[in-house]
């Protein structure tokens, strides 16, 4: 399974996509940190920055729109190319080649979290920010990743199912990563708007990316938010993980139910 | 006729209610090149993919080396090299890397395999050249380099001369042959170029509308459909029925109202037109005339030649 991922990886040599992708993970950080700095409203601490970029700005727009990409670009080479009939002679199966295909995309959404996360971590320290628990927020940023690219399957399925060229898979995979980005505006703005009479039930705030950005601060700031009054508001790991790898688990098995389904 | 490297038993596979391949019995022997025959749409490639797994049969069975395939892909197919359609490789890499990829995933022990391979078709190792760069007759040779790369015991060739040139197609010919005869590989190949295959396959089948009419090998074919009468007379119908009659013989074929061929070998053209002057018919023509494969071809599906 490992020289299949690695394999994965030399397919996308020359491919100057991930190239932005890697430019835009460490640009990001920079203008975020000099935006909250220069804000009199916004405590300028890394954790803040790191919580931005990650359940808000910059991870939840990127992330799936990377994994979106790669993942139109990994499952239709082989289809546009004609590869699988060779694949399939080795043999190797479809279960085995969507695995590995699903890996990258997982390891590709984890890199650009940590390349973020460093990122941020140099942004803040240029700029003179407080940088504490370095451990606890590169495990956290390692789990958005994670979380995201478990939420981002459901695009990939409906690449593999819809079955078209590249430029419409690409496209769905961007307005995708635009629907969870506006998921996360919806949920601040419900979040800002209803003050601390806000009922917990709403929709906004029970989505996956808003419950990530509910999650993300306890996770960090562990202890803390018992004292909080706004403790309600957090979502801890296990809940989090449970629907990130419910949504994950459905996904990868309708993707390896399509792909068995075709023939070269 | 026993042993053999590949054997199908009623091969079908269908599309809707249409029969892409109906029934197929093909008998490959070992250290043999056989020649699939027929023209496009006939259901050559949709038999290899059988052969190969990538497509399921509908009903019958592929067996290989005398096991079934189903359910023993991993130790069989590993056995294989193949070319189906065209050549399936990534764009955005060169040949080398193309081929370390698939020499990676195979497991091939041999570490100079890639280059081996590349020398061997005459590809450069480590060029930098792009695969989306490449001419069709170099997609080609790559492809061969592909299925040569893990020095399998069977060959499975889907048209591999597409896109060669006059030079390339001599030397895949004689690259084809050298398998067969100083290594000992097995070979199938596919092709609708009847002249390809009359100069490689020792054994040849034909398959029309996804049925297989005949499978025999080339020497028994040549001796049995080798040679013909071909006559030129007043009266065709009339000439027939003397051939049933006075030389009882049904191995005939009218052409029109004044052409017809005897395929009866037993028949001597003396003979042939002394029973045609008895009966009364005025002979215009006699011509002992060697049938080629693709005389053959078109009688055995009754159509057009093909190339």
């Amino acid at each position: 399974m490992l020289k299949l991922i690695l394999c994965e990886f030399q397919k996308l040599k020359r491919r100057h996509f991930l190239l932005l992708a890697a430019l835009a993970a460490c640009l990001f950080p920079f203008p975020v940190t000099i935006l909250v700095k220069g804000s009199e409203t916004i405590d300028g601490s890394f954790d803040t920055i790191l919580f931005m970029l990650m359940t808000w700005i910059s991870v939840p727009l990127m992330v799936p729109a990377l994994a979106g990409i790669t993942a139109s670009m990994l499952f239709n080479m082989e289809r546009d190319n004609g590869t699988l009939k060779n694949l399939y002679a080795i043999p190797i199966s479809w279960r085995h080649l969507a695995g590995a295909k699903i890996a990258v995309i997982f390891t590709l959404s984890v890199i650009f979290t940590m390349t973020t996360y460093l990122a941020a971590l140099i942004a803040a320290a240029l700029t003179g920010a407080s940088v504490t628990g370095i451990a606890a927020k590169l495990c956290a940023s390692f789990l958005v990743g994670i979380f995201y690219a478990s939420i981002t399957l459901p695009a990939v399925f409906f690449v593999i199912w819809f079955n078209r060229n590249t430029v419409f898979s690409t496209l769905s995979a961007i307005v995708y990563a635009a629907i969870l980005e506006m998921l996360v505006w919806s949920g601040i703005y419900t979040l800002s708007a209803g003050g601390p009479d806000r009922d917990m039930w709403k929709f906004q705030l029970w989505n996956v990316p808003m419950m990530i950005f509910r999650w993300f601060p306890y996770f960090i700031d562990t202890g803390q938010p018992a004292a909080d009054p706004s403790a309600a508001l957090f979502v801890p790991l296990w809940q989090i993980t449970a629907v990130s790898a419910a949504i994950a688990g459905i996904s990868i098995c309708l993707i390896l139910q399509i792909g068995k389904r075709r023939e070269v | 006729m026993g042993g053999y490297i590949i054997e199908t038993k009623n091969l079908t596979k269908q599309y809707g209610v249409r029969k892409s391949v109906a029934n197929v019995n093909i008998h490959v022997r070992q250290g043999r090149i056989y020649g699939l025959l027929g023209r496009n749409g006939a259901g050559k490639t949709t038999t290899m993919k059988m052969l190969l797994g990538l497509t399921q049969p509908t009903s019958g069975e592929v067996r290989l080396w005398g096991k079934p395939l189903a359910g023993n892909e991993r130790r069989l197919l590993s056995r294989i090299g193949s070319l189906i359609e065209s050549p399936g490789f990534y764009p955005n890499l060169t040949a080398t890397e193309n081929l370390r990829i698939f020499a990676t995933l195979r497991g091939v022990p041999n570490r100079h395999a890639v280059k081996d391979a590349l020398e061997l078709v005459g590809l450069p190792y480590q060029d930098k050249k792009l695969f989306s760069q490449y001419s069709l007759g170099m997609k080609q040779r790559l492809a061969i380099a592909l299925a040569v790369m893990h020095d399998p015991e069977l060959f499975i060739l889907d048209e591999p001369v597409n896109g060669l040139d006059p030079i390339g197609i001599s030397k895949m010919r004689s690259f084809i042959r050298q398998l067969c005869s100083e290594k000992g590989k097995t070979i199938l190949i596919s092709s609708h170029i009847l002249s390809e295959i009359s100069l490689l396959a020792d054994d040849i089948g034909i398959i029309h509308n996804g049925v297989l009419l005949v499978e025999e090998s080339l020497s028994v074919l040549e001796s049995q459909n080798g040679r013909y009468l071909r006559l030129g007379v007043s009266d065709a119908s009339q000439a027939a029925c003397l051939l049933e009659t006075a030389l009882h013989t049904k191995q005939f074929w009218i052409d029109d109202d004044r052409n017809l061929r005897i395929f009866d070998p037993s028949l001597s053209p003396a003979l042939v037109s002394e029973t045609m002057f008895r009966g009364g018919l005025s002979l215009y023509e006699l011509h002992l005339c060697e049938d080629t494969l693709e005389d053959y071809f078109k009688r055995v599906t009754g159509g057009e030649g093909i190339a």
